[in-house]
């Protein structure tokens, strides 16, 4: 009987569970996020250290009230998000920016969060803080023919891109060295560079200038002389010994970042990308023998690395350092192919007036290396030739083609040509006497000039220089007849040619940009109302970018 | 037998080592040369001390003596003139397990022609009543004679340099035009970072230097060619200089 009240009980009991209806699955509350709407505004700030930041982004979430929602403006560096500075605890942000000007954007973050909940949104802006003194063209003038002093322009024709330059922010900063220092520099300027590793906060901007017997190192945001001469160098001790230096070339090579001088006839670099703040002993030829540099210029020569090429006057000859593999000055070893001349023994003794990196070569799908173009002055005969030459792709074989030795010693303007360019985009070479500019399509054995620019009466050309930073300026260009907008504004990179010009009866230099038309055939836009003229200088001694 | 069901363990007491805590010198020599520092005839050597044991919240302070010796071995022995010397105290700071210890060192011109020495020995302090442990006595020899520099083992300048002797150290002098190389490898180490200012991530100065030494040796093997450069006292007396060996 028990048995069976068991088996009886057992299933009621069973059966007496039973399950209800899950309707966990309906019961869903939607959340109303934070909007953060900046109105198609962007997300690249600019601004100026100390100077006064706004951002109007409007904020809201459907549902609740606006004064539920809290919000913390922050700034933090790139490289270390977790360290931040609190400016501002309300929607609209207005505050003055309290962070040091740097190549380097820092990181604005806005964090909204609902009090009630805990819920967040963030919005990142990358903010740019500009020096005062900060990308542009870097000038170098002189009053009175003895001392030297640097100017700076900022215009849309040298400065960032993006976000886009502001008319309303050109300015031109005269004598800004002796205004900090107290007092010119004492020689002539003969060659400058700007220069950071802006990929490294670490590696500080410098600002490099040579004159016949010096050279002098300062922040290029501050331009307060910081080094002079020995001091530049890890053994500071290095030029003891000698009455005075001599500098005759500055530079730098991008891929590594070598920032190099040439003094005294030897080559001297320090490697900026491994934070190498002060320049090294002497770079050494490969077999030890001595050599004496007077030129040089850096040009790509691989995908990712490039190469210094010098002038060694003491040899004949041209010597290449590469942007990869051992430090040392190495010949250049000419492949079978027959060139044009030698790059080993030029025959006779030259010299070189100006060396630039020109025509990119695009060897196969992964190496571009830029031809080197020299002009070269022969000592016995005062004849002037161009001499082209390129690196093969091998890598560490030192192999450099030479391309053609132009004898242009009867070609207008040339025997009293003071300045010269040649561009990366096309196979153009420039020079410019005092009286006019020229081009010259390089191809065939007799290239012909063109003249391309004549300055205003009264006024001699001082100088010219080929703008190549292509990140870094807009200048505008006439549109061909008959298209809908008159003009357009293109990047100054290597379509923007900056002549500078003096007139010896007022005493007043002037830069002139002058858009480069129809690549590939050395036009320069003659219509003077493309022309973009910044005025008021002494006379014009050296240009130089600054990218910083 | 359900009474053995209410055995069970009970935690082991870990015993912890108690001592008094310990100090000592962390260098066995510390040599000095008066021709190192021109002009000067009176400098401050500053040796590196280590703590064994706790650190402190309040700066503890240091106190030696000159040890005496009453044996034979001429190399235990006092020799130098108690004039040329002071041994004052030394401290080590708050939070941290080094500290200095300074000497005064003055020049007397027998100090040309020869190296004198002194024993330090650590004594009780009241910051430091027990020195027995782990104590170590420091020996210091100086002179106005060329002596191996005490950043040459400490400071591993020797891994750049190679090996001291005094013909090397007069050549490094003379190339570089400095009379201290400025470095210490190990920041933890260094007692004294007004004179020792390059540190291990400054090594590139020191790299700068080799290249400098081996191209003047270069030279000057160059230029005296049946007479290289040599060692002319030290391990390697005698045998020609190699930079960096």
């Amino acid at each position: 009987m028990k048995l069976r009240s068991i088996f009886l009980i057992l299933p009621l009991v069973c059966l007496s569970q039973a399950c209800y209806e899950d309707n966990s699955n309906t019961s869903i509350k939607t959340v109303n996020p934070i909007v953060i709407d900046l109105g198609g505004a962007p997300t690249d700030l600019v601004a100026y250290s100390l100077d006064s930041l706004k951002v109007q982004p409007v904020v809201y979430k459907v549902g609740t009230p606006d004064a539920e929602l809290s919000y913390r403006w922050e700034i933090s560096t790139r490289s270390a998000l977790n360290v931040s500075q609190l400016i501002g605890e309300k929607m609209e942000l207005k505050a003055i920016v309290p962070v040091q000007a740097n190549t380097v954007p820092y990181i604005l973050t806005l964090t909204v969060t609902e009090e009630a909940t805990g819920l967040q949104n963030f919005q990142q802006f990358g903010l740019t803080v500009n020096s005062d003194l900060g990308k542009g063209l870097l000038i170098a003038d002189t009053n009175d023919g003895a001392t030297s002093d640097l100017s700076l322009v900022m215009a849309k024709e040298f400065s960032q891109v993006t976000p886009t330059f502001d008319d309303r922010n050109t300015r031109l900063v005269r004598d800004i060295y002796s205004t900090i220092n107290g007092a010119p520099l004492s020689e002539i300027v003969k060659g400058m560079i700007s220069t950071v590793d802006a990929r490294d906060n670490n590696n500080p901007r410098t600002l490099t200038v040579i004159t016949d017997h010096h050279a002098y190192r300062m922040d290029p945001y501050v331009y307060e002389l910081q080094l002079t001469d020995g001091q530049m160098f890890i053994i500071s001790s290095i030029f003891n010994g000698m009455d005075e230096i001599h500098p005759t070339y500055i530079g730098t090579l991008d891929g590594p970042v070598y920032d190099h001088m040439i003094i005294d006839g030897k080559l001297y670099l320090r490697n900026a990308q491994w934070g190498e703040y002060l320049y090294k002993l002497n770079v050494e030829t490969s077999d030890g023998s001595p050599y004496r540099a007077t030129m040089a210029t850096s040009h790509p020569a691989g995908r990712y690395y490039g190469n210094i090429a010098v002038y060694d006057e003491m040899n004949r000859r041209f010597l290449q350092l590469s942007g990869v593999g051992t430090n040392a000055l190495r010949p250049m070893k000419t492949p079978t192919r027959p060139g044009g001349f030698d790059l080993n023994d030029l025959g006779e003794d030259f010299t070189a007036l100006y060396m630039g990196a020109g025509i990119t070569v695009q060897l196969d799908d992964w190496d571009n290396p830029q031809t080197v173009c020299a002009v070269m002055q022969a000592k016995s005969s005062g004849k002037r030739y161009l001499m082209t030459f390129f690196p093969s792709s091998n890598y560490y074989q030192d192999e450099y083609y030479a391309i053609k030795k132009y004898d242009l010693s009867q070609t207008a303007g040339f025997a009293n040509s003071i300045a010269w360019e040649c561009s990366p985009i096309e196979n153009v070479f420039y020079y410019a006497s005092p009286d006019k500019a020229y081009s010259m399509v390089l191809t065939g054995d007799n290239p012909v000039p063109t003249e391309v620019f004549t300055p205003e009466d009264g006024e001699k050309i001082t100088g010219m220089m080929l703008w190549r930073l292509t990140n870094q300026g807009r200048i505008y260009i006439k549109n061909p007849s008959g298209s809908t907008e008159e003009r357009s504004l293109i990047n100054s990179g290597n379509r923007m040619m900056v002549i500078s010009t003096y007139n010896g009866s007022t005493g007043e230099g002037r830069i002139t940009c002058v858009p480069i038309m129809y690549v590939g055939s050395g036009t320069l836009e003659t219509d003077r109302n493309y022309h973009v003229v910044f005025d008021g200088f002494g006379r014009i001694v050296s240009l130089a970018h600054q990218p910083v | 037998m359900s009474l053995l069901l209410f055995t069970g363990c009970s935690k082991n007491e870990q015993q912890l080592f108690r001592n008094e805590t310990g100090v000592y010198f962390d260098m066995a020599l510390y040599s000095f040369s008066f021709s190192d520092f021109p002009g000067q005839t009176e400098r401050r050597i500053i040796v590196p001390l280590k703590v064994m044991g706790r650190l402190s919240e309040t700066d503890r302070v240091v106190r030696a003596e000159l040890r005496s010796y009453d044996g034979e071995d001429e190399n235990q022995m006092n020799t130098a003139n108690p004039d040329y010397y002071t041994i004052l105290e030394g401290v080590i700071p708050a939070n941290s397990e080094m500290g200095t210890f300074d000497i005064d060192l003055k020049y007397g011109a027998e100090l040309d022609d020869e190296v004198q020495r002194f024993f330090v020995k650590l004594i009780p302090s009241e910051d430091f009543p027990e020195v027995e442990f782990g104590s170590t006595t420091l020996r210091v020899e100086f002179s106005a004679m060329e002596m191996q520099p005490v950043n040459w083992t400490n400071g591993y300048l020797y891994i750049f340099l190679g090996t001291y002797s005094t013909a090397y150290w007069k050549f490094i002098k003379q190339t570089t035009g400095m009379t201290v190389i400025p470095f210490w490898y190990l920041d933890q180490t260094n007692p004294d970072p007004e004179t020792y200012y390059w540190n291990g991530s400054e090594q590139a100065n020191v790299l700068e230097i080799v290249t400098l030494l081996e191209r003047a040796l270069r030279e000057y093997n160059q230029a005296h060619p049946d007479d290289p450069l040599e060692h002319d006292d030290g391990t390697k007396k005698g045998q020609q200089v190699v930079v960096g060996e």
